[in-house]
C-alpha cells in the first residue's frame, strides 16, 4: 500500500509539517517540577527521530487555578521556558514540529495537590463533576478575564521557547467546553446563556492569544466532537461552535476527538480501548471539514481516536476526512512507526493493541508512561539505543511467551546468536488465551509484533521442543534465558470433588462443558474473570461473577474496566465484590465476605469457573539450580504478574547478556 | 486523674525511656530518594519536643528483595539522615529506634509502574494486593539474614537507641511463622522451631552487630484477625520461645494483617473500633514473657494509656495518631492539662489516607503535621487586629483559634445555636460519634486563645459595618444540594441532612442515591438498616465508599453486608415516581430500576453558602474565603484554609 497522502507536507498557519502524523497532547508523568525535563525531552525526541511530523506536548496549566496534578507543566510561570526551549531544539533537530497545549481543567481536577488536599474545582457554574466527585466553584467575572489573559501569556512563553504552535484544550469537558455546554454553564453574565455568550470564552481566548503571539505561530483548538455522555456536548453543538469560530478566522486548525472527563462513560473515549473500532472519529472530522470548506474559513482538521496503523491514517487523509492523524499510542508503542511507514516497512511496525495498561494505566497510578510491548518507552534515558554486544554469544531462550520473545529479539539485535524454544505448537504463551476473549482479539497483536522483531533480528525459533536440563547442559550455551511462564492456580477448595469446577484456561480453550448457571470465582480483578463473564453470558449462560476485589475489574485500567462493566451490565451478569471462594458442593458455591466474614451463598450453580491467578512454571529453573552457566529467569516463571513485567524483564535480560 | 504510671520511666534493655508514650513506626511519605529528609527530621523532632518518650522511625527496607521505595537501610547513604533525626530527637530527651522491615509477599512498591517480584517463604498469594510471590531460596534467606546484621551496624552508626524488627501484620517474618502461608519442606518450614528459625537467625545477626549496646525488639501481631492469619496461640507460642532465647529486649504487640481486607483494617483502626482494644492482646503475651510489652491500637487519650499501664496490660503505649493530631499530647498530659489535648478521632483521612495516595502525612485537625518545616513556628502578629470570623464549622473555628493565638482580637459568629457545622451531622451517624471530637477540640483551642464566640447571630453586611473589623474570614460552609429530580413531586424524597437530623420519617423500603461515595451515604445506609429499613445504597462511583480511606471503607462495607444493605454501583439518579427510583448506569447508559421504594434519600453533595460573599461584593476591606463556602470539599481543606487565612492576617 502506497502512503502518498500520509507523507505529503501540510501547511498549518505559518508552519509546514512534513507529514500527516502527529502525537497528541498526553500526560506522561515524566514531569516533576512543573517544567519540561530531560526525561520528557528524551521521550519526545524519540518520536521526532522516528519520523513524526508534529508532537504536541502535554498540557500546561495557564493559571495557578488550573491545577490538574502534581505532574502538570506550570505554563503560567516563566520557569517553564528553558525546558520548553531544550525540548523544541531536540525535536527540531529531527525535522519535527512542536506545539504546546494551553490548559485549564475547570471542574475536572484529576489529582490531589502535593500536600494531599483537594484543589478548588473552578468552573463556569456550580455544577458538580460526576467522575471525580467534585463540586465546582463558579468563576467570578474578574477571574474569567484573568484566565483569558493567562492563555495568551502562556502562549507567549511557549513562543519565547521556540515552539511552533499552541493548542487550546477545549476537549473532554475541560474549562472551555464547560463554558460551551449549556447543561454545565448556567451563568447569567456575558459568558453564559446564549450560544454566542457560551462561546465567548473560546473566542476571547483565541483573540487574546493571537494578539499576543501574532501570525508567526500556529494556534489551534482541540475539541470533542461528541462528549459521549448524558449531559455532555453533542456533535451538533461542537459543529456549530467550530463554524462560529471559523468565522473569526483566528484558529489555524481544529483537532477533534471524542469523550469527556466528566463521567465514567465519557472518559472511556479519552483513551479508547481495543473494543472501540479503529479510526472511529474520522467521520466526524469529515463533517467538520465539510462545514468549514469555504475559502475564507477552510482550515486543516486534525483527528485522533484509535488510529493505530499508518494504513488507517492514509485512508483517513486520502479520503479527505481529515488532514492530520493523531497516532499517539501508535508511537508510544513504536516511536519509529512514521519512519517505517514512510520507508514502506509496514510489517515492521509494532502496532499498538490499545490495552491501555502502561500508558494511561501508568498515569492513573502516578507512574511514568510506558508500553507493555515496548518498555523502552518512558525509559529512553536508560534504554535509548540498543548497544551491540562486545562479543556474540550463543543464547538459548526457553519459552515463547512475550517475555521470551522480547528477550530473544533484544539479544539477537545486539548481535548474539539466539535460539528460542517453545514446547507448544504456537508462540505467544498466555497471549494466545487473552486474544480469545470477546473484544480482546487485538491482544494477539503482541505475538505478531514480537514474531516480526525476532525474525528481523535473526533469532531462530524452534517450535514443539520442550527444553530440559540435560539439553541445556549438553548444548552449553553462553547464556540461558528461562521464560517458561505460568499455569492456572488451583488452590484446595472444600467440596471440589462433589462439584463441577473448571479453570479459566479450560474454558478459554473449549476444553470444558460449562453448565447453564455459572459462577466465576475471580481473584485478580483483571481481564480474565471479566472476559469469561462476558463470553459465557454471550453464549447464553446465567453468569455470576464474584471477586475478592472491591469492585469488578479493579485490577485493570479504568477505561477498559468501565466499558467492560457496561457490557456485562447489558448482558445481565450479576457482580459481587469482597467475595472469597471457600467451598462448593453439587449445586452451590460458597463465598466469604472478606471484611465481615459472613457467608455469601450462590445457589443453583452448575459450574464454578476458577480465575484465581497463576503459579509459576518453574521446573526447568529448579532443575538448573546447580548449573553453573549463566541463567536469566524472566517473566511469570519468576513469579506470575502481568505481560508488562514479563516484557520488561525480557528487555533487561536481552540487554544484559 | 493522676497519670503516675504513664510518666514513670521504663528500662528497656540498655535504655531508659522517660515515660510510657511512644510513636509506632508508620509511613510518613516524607522520605525522599529512599533517605530521611529535613521534613522527616522536623516531624519526629516535633513529637520529641512535645514529650514523647520514644519515637520509632518508619519501616526501612533491609534487603533488595523488600520494598523498593522505602528508606534503604542496605545502603550507607541513609546514615546521615537518620543521624540528624537521632540528634534532634535526643536533644529533647526522647529516644529513637529504627524499624527494620521486609514485606515479603506484601511488596507492591513500584518505582516505574511495573510490579516488583515479591519474595516470600512459599508460593501463597496475598489477597489484598493480589500478589503471587516467589519462594525464597535458602541462599536468599541467608543473604537476607546477613543484610539484617549489616543494617544493624548502620543503625548503630546513626546514633539511634534501638532496632525494632517487624514481624507483625503478615509481613515476611509473620509469613515464615504462619503454617498456612509457609509450606516449605526445608528447615525453614514445618515445625514451629523451623518456622521460627529465620527470626532467631536475624536476632543473632543483629546482636552480632550491635551486641547489648542497642535495644532490639520485635513487633508482632497478637492476633492477625484474618482468615488465614496468625492466631493468638501461634503468636504467643512464638513469643515465649523467643523470650526464652533472651535475644530480645521487648515485644511490641499490635493486631491485624496486611494480607486481607479484614485484617488490614487493624493496621490503622478506624473510629468504630473501641479505644485501647489492643490491650488484651498485649496482656495475654505479657503474662507469659519476661520482657517489656509495648502495645498500640486506638490508644487515643492519655487516660486510656494510663489505665493500660496501671492495670499491667502493657508497659509502653503506642499513641501514634494521638501525636499526629497533637504532638504536644504527652507534655499536656504530664502537666495535667487533659482538656487541652487535641484528641485524635481516628478518621484516617490525612494520615494513612494520604499515605495511600502517595502524599505526606498530615491531620485534618492539625494541618501543621507533615508541614513542620513550613509551619513549625507560628509567628505572633506584627500588630493586633480586629478579626471577624463568619461561620463556626471546623474551618472557621481553626481560623479563629490560630488568629487569636497570633495576638489578634477575634470574634467568631455562628448563626446556629451550636458550633460545629457539618461535624454536628457527621457525629450522629452510627460508629461516627467520635467525629464530634473536632468540635470539642476546636472549641477548647478557641477558648485558650481568647476567641469571643457569638452564637445564634448571622453575619450580615450591616453587622460588618457596625463592627468594622480589620479583616473578615468568611467560613459560611455549605448547604445540602438538592438538584431538581424528575418526578420528585409524586414521590417521597428527602435529603441526607433531614434524615440525620431526624426531621423526616422515612418509609420502610429506602433507596439512597449517593454521589460522593463518602461517609454520608454509607452512614445513612447503616443508620437506616439498623432502624429496620430495607436499604439499597446506589452509588455513583465504582464502589461504595470510594472516597473514603480504605480501612474505614472496607470495614464499613462489611458492616453493611451484615445488615443486608444492597449496594448498586455505577448508578446515576435519573428520576423517581411514587414507588420506583430510576437510575442510569454511568457507562452502559442502561436503566437500573429499584421497585417498591417508599422513600428516596438523596446524598448528592453540597452547595456553597455564598450569601455573605455576595453581599460583600463591593466591600473593599480584607476578606478571606475558606472551606466549603469557597468550594465544598472536606473538613481537611476547610481546616487547612482556616489555618492559612489566620497566618495571612
Amino acid at each position: 500500500m502506497a502512503l502518498d497522502c500520509l507523507f505529503t507536507p501540510l501547511q498549518v498557519g505559518p508552519v509546514e509539517i512534513r507529514n500527516r502524523i502527529f502525537s497528541t497532547g498526553h500526560q506522561t508523568v515524566l514531569v516533576n517540577d512543573g517544567a519540561p525535563n530531560e526525561a520528557l525531552i528524551a521521550y519526545q525526541e524519540a518520536r521526532a527521530r522516528g519520523g513524526a511530523g508534529l508532537v504536541i506536548i502535554e498540557v500546561a496549566a495557564v493559571h495557578e487555578t488550573a491545577f490538574f496534578s502534581s505532574h502538570t507543566i506550570k505554563g503560567y510561570l516563566d520557569d517553564c521556558i528553558p525546558g520548553y526551549r531544550r525540548l523544541a531544539e531536540a525535536v527540531h533537530g529531527h525535522g519535527c514540529k512542536v506545539f504546546g497545549q494551553l490548559f485549564h481543567p475547570g471542574r475536572e481536577v484529576y489529582g490531589g495537590r502535593p500536600d494531599g488536599t483537594r484543589a478548588i474545582a473552578w468552573a463556569p457554574s456550580a455544577v458538580p463533576a460526576e467522575r471525580y466527585g467534585l463540586m465546582a466553584k463558579p468563576l467570578p467575572l474578574g477571574l474569567v478575564e484573568d484566565l483569558i489573559e493567562s492563555y495568551g501569556d502562556t502562549a507567549v512563553r511557549m513562543q519565547k521557547a521556540g515552539l511552533d504552535g499552541v493548542e487550546v484544550v477545549a476537549s473532554h469537558g475541560y474549562l472551555p467546553a464547560q463554558f460551551l455546554n449549556p447543561r454545565v454553564n448556567s451563568r447569567d453574565d456575558r459568558y453564559g446563556g446564549s450560544f454566542d455568550n457560551r462561546l465567548r470564552f473560546m473566542h476571547d481566548v483565541a483573540a487574546n492569544i493571537r494578539a499576543k503571539v501574532g501570525d508567526a505561530m500556529a494556534v489551534g483548538l482541540r475539541i470533542s466532537g461528541d462528549d459521549m455522555e448524558h449531559d455532555g456536548i453533542e456533535p451538533a453543538e461542537t459543529l456549530a461552535a467550530i463554524e462560529a469560530l471559523a468565522g473569526d478566522g483566528v484558529f489555524d486548525y481544529y483537532n477533534v476527538i471524542a469523550g469527556s472527563s466528566a463521567t465514567h462513560g465519557g472518559a472511556v473515549h479519552i483513551v479508547p480501548s481495543m473494543r472501540i473500532e479503529t479510526g472511529y472519529m474520522a467521520p466526524f472530522a469529515a463533517t467538520v471539514k465539510a462545514a468549514i470548506d469555504k475559502p475564507a474559513t477552510r482550515r486543516p482538521i486534525f483527528v485522533a481516536g484509535r488510529i493505530n496503523q499508518p494504513q488507517i491514517a492514509e485512508t483517513i487523509v486520502a479520503s479527505g476526512q481529515a488532514d492530520m492523524c493523531g497516532m499517539t499510542r501508535a508511537m508510544i508503542c513504536d516511536p519509529e512507526m512514521a519512519g517505517k511507514a514512510e520507508a514502506g516497512r509496514l510489517d515492521d511496525i509494532r502496532a499498538c493493541i490499545a490495552c491501555n495498561q502502561a500508558c494511561i494505566g501508568h498515569m492513573q497510578i502516578d507512574a511514568p508512561i510506558s508500553c507493555i510491548q515496548h518498555p523502552e518507552t518512558g525509559r529512553e534515558t536508560a534504554f535509548g539505543a540498543r548497544t551491540l554486544a562486545p562479543a556474540p554469544k550463543t543464547v538459548m531462550v526457553v519459552g515463547g511467551g512475550p517475555s521470551g520473545m522480547k528477550a530473544a529479539a533484544v539479544a539477537a539485535e545486539r548481535g548474539h546468536k539466539v535460539t528460542l524454544y517453545e514446547r507448544g505448537t504456537q508462540l505467544g504463551g498466555q497471549v494466545l488465551l487473552a486474544q480469545l476473549l470477546p473484544g480482546r482479539a487485538e491482544f494477539g497483536g503482541i505475538v505478531t509484533n514480537f514474531l516480526g522483531e525476532m525474525a528481523r533480528a535473526g533469532a531462530t525459533v524452534e517450535i514443539g521442543v520442550e527444553v530440559d536440563a540435560p539439553m541445556i547442559r549438553h548444548a552449553a550455551p553462553d547464556a540461558v534465558v528461562i521464560a517458561t511462564g505460568a499455569t492456572p492456580r488451583w488452590p484446595a477448595i472444600e467440596g471440589v470433588g462433589d462439584a463441577h469446577v473448571v479453570d479459566a484456561w479450560q474454558v478459554l480453550r473449549n476444553e470444558a462443558n460449562v453448565g447453564g448457571s455459572v459462577v466465576i470465582a475471580d481473584w485478580l480483578g483483571d481481564w480474565i474473570g471479566l472476559g469469561l463473564a462476558e463470553q459465557l453470558a454471550l453464549d447464553g449462560h446465567r453468569v455470576r461473577y464474584a471477586t475478592t476485589q472491591r469492585m469488578a475489574g479493579e485490577g485493570i485500567q479504568s477505561y477498559i474496566r468501565d466499558q467492560t462493566i457496561a457490557e456485562l451490565t447489558k448482558l445481565g451478569v450479576e457482580m459481587t465484590s469482597y467475595a472469597r471462594l471457600f467451598g462448593v458442593d453439587a449445586d452451590t458455591a460458597y463465598f466469604m465476605q472478606t471484611t465481615s466474614g459472613e457467608p455469601i451463598v450462590m445457589a443453583d450453580t452448575e459450574t464454578v469457573v476458577l480465575a484465581l491467578g497463576h503459579e509459576r512454571h518453574g521446573g526447568l529453573e529448579d532443575a538448573l539450580a546447580d548449573y553453573d552457566g549463566k541463567v536469566h529467569v524472566i517473566g511469570d516463571c519468576v513469579t506470575p504478574r502481568t505481560v508488562e513485567e514479563a516484557v520488561l524483564e525480557g528487555l533487561e535480560a536481552g540487554s544484559l547478556i | 486523674m493522676a497519670l503516675d504510671h504513664l510518666f514513670s520511666p521504663l528500662q528497656v534493655g540498655p535504655v531508659e525511656i522517660r515515660n510510657r508514650i511512644f510513636s509506632t513506626a508508620h509511613m510518613t511519605v516524607l522520605a525522599r530518594d529512599r533517605k530521611p529528609t529535613d521534613e522527616l527530621v522536623a516531624y519526629h523532632e516535633t513529637r520529641a519536643r512535645g514529650g514523647a518518650g520514644l519515637v520509632i522511625v518508619e519501616s526501612a527496607s533491609v534487603h533488595w528483595t523488600g520494598n523498593p521505595i522505602l528508606i534503604k537501610l542496605y545502603d550507607d547513604d541513609c546514615i546521615p539522615g537518620y543521624a540528624r533525626i537521632a540528634g534532634a530527637v535526643h536533644s529533647h530527651g526522647c529516644k529513637m529506634f529504627i524499624q527494620m522491615g521486609h514485606q515479603g509477599r506484601e511488596n507492591i512498591g513500584s518505582e516505574d509502574g511495573a510490579l516488583p517480584v515479591a519474595y516470600a517463604p512459599s508460593v501463597a498469594p496475598n489477597e489484598r494486593f493480589h500478589v503471587m510471590p516467589r519462594a525464597l531460596s535458602r541462599e536468599m534467606i541467608a543473604d537476607i539474614v546477613g543484610a539484617y546484621g549489616a543494617a544493624a551496624t548502620r543503625v548503630r552508626e546513626t546514633g539511634a537507641d534501638g532496632i525494632e524488627l517487624s514481624a507483625s501484620q503478615g509481613y515476611l517474618l509473620s509469613q515464615f511463622l504462619n503454617p498456612r502461608v509457609n509450606s516449605r519442606d526445608d528447615d525453614y518450614g514445618g515445625s514451629l522451631e523451623n518456622r521460627l528459625r529465620i527470626h532467631r537467625e536475624i536476632i543473632a545477626a543483629v546482636r552480632g552487630s550491635v551486641g547489648r549496646y542497642l535495644v532490639v525488639g520485635m513487633r508482632i501481631s497478637g492476633d492477625e484477625l484474618e482468615h488465614d492469619g496468625l492466631t493468638p496461640g501461634e503468636s504467643l507460642d512464638a513469643a515465649m520461645l523467643l523470650d526464652g532465647d533472651g535475644g530480645l529486649d521487648y515485644f511490641n504487640v499490635i493486631t491485624g494483617s496486611s494480607t486481607g481486607l479484614a485484617g488490614s483494617v487493624h493496621i490503622v483502626p478506624p473510629m468504630n473500633i473501641e479505644a485501647g482494644y489492643g490491650a488484651p492482646y498485649a496482656a495475654a503475651i505479657r503474662e507469659k514473657v519476661s520482657i517489656p510489652i509495648f502495645v498500640a491500637g486506638r490508644i487515643n487519650q492519655p487516660q486510656v494509656a494510663e489505665s493500660i499501664v496501671a492495670t499491667g496490660q502493657a508497659d509502653m503505649c503506642g499513641m501514634t495518631r494521638a501525636m499526629i493530631c497533637d504532638p504536644d499530647m504527652a507534655n499536656k498530659a504530664r502537666e495535667g492539662r487533659f482538656d487541652d489535648v487535641r484528641a485524635c478521632i481516628a478518621c484516617n483521612q490525612a494520615c494513612i489516607g494520604h499515605m495511600w495516595q502517595g502524599f505526606p502525612v498530615s491531620c485534618i485537625q492539625n494541618p501543621v503535621t507533615g508541614r513542620e518545616t513550613q509551619y513549625g513556628v507560628i509567628e505572633p502578629a506584627v500588630r493586633s487586629r480586629q478579626v471577624m470570623v463568619a461561620g463556626g464549622g471546623p474551618g472557621g473555628m481553626q481560623a479563629a483559634a490560630v488568629a487569636a493565638q497570633r495576638g489578634h482580637h477575634v470574634t467568631l459568629y455562628e448563626k446556629e445555636p451550636r458550633l460545629g457545622g457539618q461535624a454536628l451531622l457527621a457525629q450522629m451517624l452510627p460508629g461516627r460519634a467520635e467525629f464530634g471530637g473536632i468540635i470539642t477540640n476546636f472549641t477548647r483551642e478557641m477558648e485558650l486563645a481568647g476567641v469571643e464566640v457569638v452564637r445564634g447571630v448571622e453575619v450580615t453586611a450591616a453587622l460588618i459595618a457596625e463592627a468594622a473589623p480589620d479583616a473578615i474570614i468568611v467560613a459560611t460552609g455549605a448547604s445540602v444540594r438538592r438538584p431538581p429530580i424528575e418526578g420528585a413531586e409524586e414521590a417521597h424524597v428527602v435529603d441526607a441532612w433531614q434524615v440525620i437530623r431526624d426531621q423526616v420519617n422515612t418509609g420502610q423500603r429506602v433507596v439512597i442515591a449517593d454521589w460522593r461515595c463518602d461517609w454520608v451515604g454509607m452512614g445513612l445506609a447503616e443508620k437506616l438498616a439498623r432502624d429496620g429499613c430495607a436499604v439499597t445504597l446506589a452509588v455513583n462511583g465504582n464502589m461504595a465508599g470510594q472516597s473514603l480511606q480504605q480501612y474505614v471503607r472496607d470495614r464499613w462495607v462489611g458492616e453493611l453486608h451484615k445488615l443486608g444493605v444492597k449496594i448498586i454501583t455505577y448508578a446515576r439518579l435519573g428520576a423517581v415516581d411514587a414507588n420506583t427510583v430510576y437510575f442510569e448506569h454511568t457507562t452502559s447508559g442502561q436503566p437500573i430500576l429499584c421497585d417498591g421504594v417508599d422513600t428516596l434519600v438523596t446524598a448528592l453533595g453540597h452547595e456553597p453558602v455564598t450569601s455573605l460573599e455576595q453581599e460583600l461584593a463591593g466591600y473593599t476591606g480584607e476578606i478571606h474565603l475558606i472551606g466549603d463556602c469557597l468550594s465544598p470539599r472536606t473538613a481537611e481543606e476547610a481546616v487547612l484554609e482556616g489555618f492559612r487565612a489566620a497566618l495571612e492576617i
